[in-house]
């Protein structure tokens, strides 16, 4: 897994900001219509798209895989299509920064405030697995989800993400 | 106007709650859907109303309280902040969003 392949840190939200715009800046250019590298907040121990047991909110755990990220049928050995389930990600800076903040904030309640890790994918790198597909949020033009678009085994939708993870870098939190 | 359709109507239901909590009574008609944000004040006044929210809900749940059924609402903290932010941005105050979230 890739969990601690962090390739940069920050200890303030503009050397974050500086941080980000240089990997859109970088993969992002002059094609509008590709994503190119997208964004993903990640609240330690938990790893870049899998969960740790204990740290995943109220939500039952399949293989590392949070039941309410994606839809299941009722045996839990099935993930169906679902254009508004998935992991979430940034496609902004603006939108990463609130959903950092907000993260930071209540994932492990008032008395347990922050670290939130923010982890990239450059997608030249690795393209987007068979039977998934990044979906925009109808409701928020910057946040997307990764979805599934094709009836897969939770062994296989397991295996993509961890491959995804792989290719996936880390900045670490180190703000206060 | 706010979009709480689908699968998002408890988070809708979520903010309601909190606006009765918090007292946000300005702002009843907006999470209803039935009015939209229509000064950059009243822009200011939701994503303040967000920020205030989030930090009663992780409050509440240190405290163990369970609110409309379930005593850790993340999800819904996270649907309420892409449907509040993601609508003003598009009807143009951004910045305002940008600005609360900034002095949290």
């Amino acid at each position: 897994m890739s969990d601690g392949k962090y390739v940069e840190q920050f200890k303030t939200v503009g050397e974050l900001q500086e941080a980000i715009d240089k990997l859109i800046e970088e993969h992002r250019i002059a094609k509008k219509k590709d994503l190119g590298v997208m964004f993903r907040i990640v609240v330690p121990p938990n790893e870049t798209t899998t969960y740790k047991e204990g740290s995943q909110g109220p939500y039952q755990l399949v293989h590392g895989d949070r039941i309410g990220d994606y839809t299941f049928d009722t045996t839990l050995e099935w993930v169906l299509p679902d254009q508004t389930a998935g992991l979430s990600f940034s496609k902004s800076f603006s939108h990463l920064k609130s959903t950092w903040k907000m993260l930071r904030k209540h994932a492990k309640g008032k008395n347990q405030s922050g670290p939130a890790n923010v982890a990239s994918w450059i997608l030249e790198s690795r393209k987007i697995p068979d039977g998934m597909a990044f979906v925009k949020d109808p409701k928020n033009n910057n946040h997307y989800f990764l979805a599934v678009v094709e009836k897969m085994h939770i062994s296989k939708l397991v295996t993509y993400l961890r491959l995804i993870s792989h290719a996936m870098a880390t900045l670490k939190d180190l703000t206060n | 106007m706010l979009d709480f359709s689908g699968k998002d109507q408890k988070a809708q239901q979520v903010c309601l709650y909190y606006a009765n909590q918090l007292r946000a009574d300005s702002l009843i008609r907006i999470i209803e859907c039935k009015a939209p944000v229509s000064s950059k004040e009243e822009a200011l006044a939701i994503s303040r109303f967000f920020w205030e929210m989030l930090e009663a809900s992780a409050d509440d749940r240190d405290n163990g309280v369970i609110i409309l059924g379930e005593v850790d609402l993340q999800h819904w903290m996270e649907r309420s902040m892409n449907i509040i932010s993601g609508y003003l941005s598009s009807i143009g105050y951004e910045e305002e969003w940008e600005k609360i979230c900034d002095e949290a």
